[in-house]
């Protein structure tokens, strides 16, 4: 009877201790939160800060050279965004493999608990991360490697350099780079400098000596050294995820907003993640080719003897940058000396044959002083996003819009009209000759155009 | 008793997954719009580099690679 009271009061004894467990873990919890908030607050959102200041000085001290290239290949870069479209395989797959992941870890705990992966988690699952990455990672490039070779099919690019991600993970519209060329970017070799994101962790595990910080950056050396051994195979593509689910970027970037820097060893490789591929969003890089305007321009020069035709061949060519002579029409272009006088000479020529069309000697010198400035805003003077080949498309080729294609687009439309009003077409050619429409056309035919 | 505490504690740490998810969400913000301006940063590194690998191609390929002094 006695030994009852005994048993209820240690069972009493042991439910309270289990309650004081439970509340302890949970103002554990809640501090743990409460210190990555703080950590968050007080430390990184400042950092943040100080790297878009930085960043914007970089970009203000490059927007020069952009527009420069920008000029130089008579082409306008523009970046925009777009929605990324999921494959629901990858998507599905994707998610699979991050459960059984998580159930590998621990199966009591939350599958979707975002700060899984953060949790100092038994070194024996690091492994176990490394590998699910690395699969996760191949899986998804396989399926979107396919896809953007065929999209690189598909896009006419005039800049192949554009090619951001070098492995063509990326979703930009260059085409695929030649053998040689990416040869040649896998040599390259980078600096080995601190990224900010190292910086950031550095300064975190020493400030708040997280017992979780070496083994993540353990971890995510693992993985950076599994992404560049990826990434140096030169036809394997960058780890980076340029069409995941969801959940894969929120993952990444709630979970360890650390774990780029191994990726950003190697730019252009691989931080596609966080520079292309955030918030669902896909970059891509916009190369519009200023065709009419150069064209006319360099048709003009034709006869200056300076002019390379070969200019004018790269323009139209899909693959400049890989052709051996154009590294001679870079240098050219890029000889501070040799670039302004040609140019202006060049200028020159095409006032002139403008102005002798005209037949006024004031108007060509005003052309002409005009042109030079102009020429001389191409690189300095112009905002941001316009290219002077821009406003020379709408200057120069109106009046040979006007003349040029007149006559056989008359001919097309009235071929048309009379098709489509029964005639055969040895009538439309007859009725052609006569046609008034044509007599009129006729007339435009005698400019010199 | 316990349970009135552990709720406490609950509703405790929800608010603060709350701030800190309100953090995050700056934070990803804030990178979201860093990245999409080194984008054009990265265009331009990369466009020297093509123009790199462009002139040590010719240079290679005219034999007038030299060392540098």
């Amino acid at each position: 009877m006695a030994q009852r009271p005994q048993q209820h009061m240690s069972l009493t004894a042991e439910l309270e201790k289990i309650e004081q467990k439970i509340t302890l873990t949970l103002q554990e919890i809640d501090h743990n939160f409460a210190r990555a908030h703080r950590i968050v607050t007080t430390s990184i959102l400042p950092i943040v800060d100080r790297y878009g200041k930085e960043s914007e000085a970089v970009w203000e001290g490059s927007k020069f050279w952009k527009q420069f290239f920008e000029a130089s290949a008579n082409v306008a870069l523009s970046n925009y965004q777009e929605e990324a479209v999921f494959d629901e395989d990858q998507t599905v797959d994707g998610d699979r493999a991050r459960h059984e992941h998580t159930y590998g870890e621990d199966a009591t705990s939350m599958a979707s608990s975002p700060g899984h992966y953060t949790a100092g988690e038994p070194t024996v699952n690091d492994d176990d991360f490394t590998r699910d990455q690395r699969t996760q990672h191949s899986g998804i490039h396989g399926g979107v490697g396919s896809g953007d070779d065929d999209d690189d099919l598909l896009e006419d690019s005039l800049l192949e350099s554009l090619n951001l991600t070098t492995g063509g993970a990326m979703q930009s519209t260059p085409k695929p780079v030649p053998a040689r060329g990416r040869a040649q970017a896998q040599e390259t070799e980078w600096a080995d400098m601190e990224s900010p994101f190292d910086a950031l962790a550095k300064e975190l595990t020493m400030k708040y000596g997280s017992p979780e910080r070496p083994q993540q950056q353990q971890r995510q050396q693992r993985y950076g050294a599994s992404a560049s051994s990826v990434g140096s195979s030169s036809m394997l593509p960058p780890p980076t995820t340029p069409r995941t689910t969801r959940y894969a970027d929120a993952e990444t970037l709630e979970s360890s907003p650390f774990r780029a820097p191994p990726v950003a060893r190697t730019p252009g490789i691989a931080n596609d993640r966080v520079m292309h591929r955030v918030l669902d969003k896909n970059w891509r890089i916009q190369a519009t080719p200023l065709r009419s305007a150069m064209k006319s321009r360099y048709r003009t020069v034709a006869a200056t003897p300076r002019q390379p035709p070969v200019f004018v061949k790269n323009v139209d060519d899909s693959s400049p940058m890989s052709s051996p002579p154009e590294p001679q029409l870079q240098t050219q272009i890029f000889t501070p000396g040799v670039l302004r006088t040609p140019g202006a000479k060049r200028l020159d020529a095409a006032t002139a044959t403008r102005g002798a069309t005209g037949g006024d000697v004031a108007a060509r010198e005003a052309a002409s002083k005009y042109m030079y400035d102009d020429d001389s805003d191409d690189d300095l003077l112009l905002p941001p996003g316009f290219s002077p080949p821009k406003t020379m498309q709408f200057s120069l080729p109106a009046s040979k819009l006007m003349a040029t294609p007149a006559r056989e687009a008359s001919k097309r439309i009235v071929r048309d009209i009379l098709q489509t009003a029964g005639a055969s077409v040895d009538s439309t050619l007859t009725t052609d000759a006569s046609s008034p429409i044509r007599g009129g056309m006729d007339d435009d035919d005698d400019d010199p155009f | 008793m316990s349970t009135n505490k552990a709720a406490q504690l609950l509703s405790r740490i929800i608010t603060n997954v709350e701030k800190l998810n309100e953090a995050i969400l700056t934070m990803t913000h804030a990178l979201h719009e860093i990245s999409a301006q080194n984008m054009n940063t990265e265009i331009v590194a990369q466009m020297w580099k093509n123009y790199q690998s462009n002139v040590q191609f010719h240079l290679e390929a005219t034999d007038s690679l030299q060392d540098p002094k």
